[in-house]
């Protein structure tokens, strides 16, 4: 079979897939469906030839009567099932022999003769049918030819546009968080800020709803605080359960607490009492075998994280005990309020320069109930290549091998509490601390890993957004780049937002697999990411860098991830 | 890129006396479920539907597909009452399709199952039974379709048993399969990750013309 006759009868699937199994219902396309049940039926591979495709590139439309992609965005996703199903087809023989099958089925059936409505020529392919109605700028062509059939088609398209217009996401919409009339203990529904503390460190925050709380109109139940105390930098994140309607109270006194109860605690204990060798930071960070630090300095910090904890939970049974007794929340409920109902997680950081054999380095101390995440990126550049390491401060607990989250309002063993400590061998570049909404997307058991949270956070502006005098890259580099950073964009983003300009937002996989590299290597070569990066954005605008951080958290739209986000970063300035 | 899907197994017995009204109300049910499920969007980013039918053998007609990709399998009734043939393959399938959380992946939640018959079961389905035992679910809802159904063997196999009045009403059971499976997908957090220990679900009220067997 000749690549041309291939090409053909892979575009041919590539119709039937998208507009019978994508746009299933939509009757405009009830013949492309009946040719998508017909493949299906008869081929036994038909489901073999497209299972690893990756569904989500596709804009998901809604059925009936909304506007369906057209033009260019259509041929784009198409070109992509195609270059798909041609994949599999040079990898095995047994779906080369499928296609001949498709093709004895399109001789058959050729595009124009799919359905008994359709009138003989007046069908034309998949393709001219949206070029027709690109240029016509009205009703699809299909509409005229299914005018035998018992319901008239409501389907309207788009008028062609200049770049391809974000589609709404199937259902998603975004509502406002309720008033203070019809719920107690009001809060904003996001937040962002930033500060350049005292101590040198730039800290960025800031927390959004996920998709479920904005289409069902309920509270952010995230919450993020920081502080400091001399040279020590303290960064609290918490995660309100979701089912629980209070539970926003419970995460924002629990870090609010912790971090002034630790500002207040670690005044007393500075930079002359830590270590400053590496034999001697060794022996500090020895236990014993309750788990308590041999160091004098490094245990008492570590009460005092622990403590914090206390405090944090003690707050919240304050709080419980006010709201219970007030009884606004029981009516509202329509039960007794319980501690439960407040519960959430909590994640505290702790971040403190020093000296390692004369070298400028961090102390890193973590302490976390419940899931979540606090990831400390070093970096190292030799012979013009960068390379980041990323190392969670977590220590593996319950959280991520079950989905029973420990929450703190339960949690009594204090002893196991887990802590991490560590002083990195790289002058650390980010500490990134998240809540499980942002966490679940980027570890690497999501198939991503923490490079790509990185990557995505450069290529959207987040970080590193200030002018730049890498030279003009060479034409050639340029449009591959333009090229790549189209494909980046994600294309649904409008009905999620409470602004509804659509916002854009670059997904840094995308944007390096149109590049044919690897998130890895696109962040090692400074060259060809800065050029991207620039191009993405040439002027970087006014906005602040907490302000473009909540627009990434609030516009990013990840297939199966439905939880309300927190980043915050903490950034050493040079000392 | 992995994420979590909720895995959603319908175990339906395609029997001879199943023929007629049943089955066509069947079919017309699995149109209706996975239509109502793409209106939701959680659903139709994490839910994946399988479809095993049951006669006088039993087969995975339908592999776990997303919502977007479903495609509703031809069904006929014909045959005698395999239960147990379709518990193995349940299994089997379950087995197979849905990805357990470890070190290195996320795993997928833990399957929902809804079986239903009109009848007796005619093989050895006791055996069955055992493997159903030894798996994790977040649920499996059995369903005795019309008063030819025994519920003392779906009894065994789960608590949660209800009772059709009459076959023909199926339509009534797929629909509430449907807000079953909404209530899930939409507080997932509850329902456990494929690994972890079990914790029971909450299901919402069965309509009029279902009865919960206590």
């Amino acid at each position: 079979m000749d690549e041309e006759t291939l090409q053909s009868i892979a575009r041919y699937l590539a119709d039937s897939l998208l507009y019978g199994r994508r746009y299933a219902d939509c009757n405009v396309f009830a013949h492309a469906e009946r040719l998508h049940n017909q493949l299906s039926g008869k081929l036994d591979g038909y489901h073999e030839l497209l299972k690893g495709w990756d569904d989500s590139i596709l804009p998901v439309q809604p059925h009936g009567d909304q506007p369906v992609p057209l033009g260019r965005e259509y041929r784009r996703v198409r070109a992509s099932v195609v270059a798909h199903i041609l994949t599999k087809v040079k990898q095995s023989a047994e779906f080369r022999s499928l296609l001949c099958e498709v093709e004895a089925i399109m001789q058959q059936e050729p595009p124009q003769r799919i359905g008994e409505s359709v009138r003989l020529g007046e069908l034309l392919s998949f393709e001219s049918v949206t070029e027709a109605a690109v240029h016509r700028g009205g009703p699809a062509p299909c509409g005229e030819v299914m005018s035998g059939s018992s319901a008239a088609p409501e389907a309207t398209l788009n008028p062609p546009s200049p770049r391809p217009q974000p589609s709404d996401a199937v259902g998603w919409s975004w509502h406002p968080v309720p008033g203070v009339e019809s719920e107690p203990d009001p809060a904003p529904e996001d937040a962002n800020n930033s500060e350049l503390l005292p101590n040198g460190m730039l800290v960025v925050g800031a927390r959004t709803r996920g998709k479920k709380h904005k289409l069902e109109g309920t509270h952010c139940d995230d919450c993020y605080a920081w502080g400091s105390s001399g040279q020590w930098t303290i960064v609290a994140v918490a995660d309100g359960a979701g089912s629980k309607r209070v539970s926003r109270v419970g995460a924002r006194l629990s870090c609010e607490r912790a971090v002034e109860f630790l500002a207040e605690r670690l005044v007393s204990i500075g930079a002359v009492e830590l270590p400053t060798t590496r034999s001697t930071w060794i022996e500090a960070i020895q236990r014993d075998s309750d788990g308590n630090f041999v160091s004098s300095v490094l245990r008492e910090v570590q009460s005092h994280m622990v403590a914090a904890l206390r405090e944090g939970k003690t707050s919240v049974r304050t709080a419980y005990e006010l709201r219970k007794d007030q009884g606004e929340w029981t009516r509202i409920l329509e039960r007794e309020l319980e501690l439960k109902d407040l519960r959430s997680t909590l994640l505290i950081t702790l971040v403190h320069p020093i000296y390692f054999d004369g070298e400028e380095r961090y102390l890193c101390m973590h302490l976390q109930v419940g899931d979540g995440a606090a990831v400390a990126c070093y970096g190292s550049s030799s012979a013009g290549r960068f390379s980041f390491h990323f190392q969670p401060l977590a220590a593996p607990d319950s959280g991520p091998f079950s989905s029973e989250t420990e929450f703190l309002v339960d949690f009594e063993d204090w002893g196991r509490a887990q802590m991490r400590v560590g002083v990195l061998p790289a002058p650390l570049k980010w500490l990134f601390c998240m809540t499980d909404g942002v966490d679940d997307v980027f570890e690497p058991r999501s198939g991503r890993g923490y490079s790509w949270l990185l990557g995505e956070l450069l290529l959207n502006q987040v970080l590193g957004c200030h002018g730049d005098d890498t030279a003009e890259p060479l034409p050639e580099l340029r449009a591959r780049i333009l090229g790549a950073l189209d494909s980046a964009q994600q294309s649904r983003t409008v009905r999620l937002l409470k602004d509804p300009e659509p916002i854009r937002i670059l997904d840094v996989g995308l944007f390096a697999h149109a590049m044919q590299t690897t998130v890895d290597e696109l962040l090692a070569d400074p060259a060809i990411f800065h050029q991207s990066v620039k191009i993405a954005s040439p002027v970087c605008e006014s906005q602040h860098a907490s302000q473009r951080l909540l627009a990434w958290l609030d516009g990013k739209d990840v297939k199966g991830e439905f939880d309300d986000r927190t980043l915050v970063i903490v950034q050493p300035q040079r000392r | 890129m992995i994420s979590r899907r909720l895995p959603v197994y319908l175990v339906l017995d395609t029997s001879g006396s199943m023929s007629g009204a049943p089955i066509d109300a069947v079919r017309e049910g699995i149109r209706l479920l996975v239509s109502q499920l793409r209106r939701d969007p959680q659903a139709l980013e994490t839910v994946h539907v399988s479809v095993i039918t049951f006669d006088s053998n039993a087969r995975q007609v339908v592999p776990l597909t997303g919502l977007e990709s479903f495609v509703e399998p031809t069904l006929n009734a014909n045959g005698s009452t395999s239960l147990g043939e379709a518990l193995q393959v349940l299994c089997r399938s379950v087995d197979a399709e849905v990805r357990k959380s470890s070190a290195d992946q996320k795993g997928d939640w833990k399957p929902l199952v809804f079986l239903m018959t009109d009848g007796e079961p005619t093989d050895n389905w006791e055996a069955a039974i055992a493997e159903v035992k030894r798996r994790s679910w977040a649920g499996i809802i059995a369903c005795g379709a019309g008063p030819g159904a025994k519920t003392e063997p779906l009894k065994r196999i789960t608590e949660v048993v209800v009772l059709l009045h009459e076959a023909q009403d199926l339509k009534t059971f797929f629909s509430w399969v449907s807000s079953s499976i909404k209530t899930a997908s939409s507080s997932l957090k509850v329902v456990p990750a494929a690994g972890a220990t079990p914790q029971g679900m909450s299901l919402p009220p069965p309509p009029q013309g279902i009865t919960i067997v206590p």
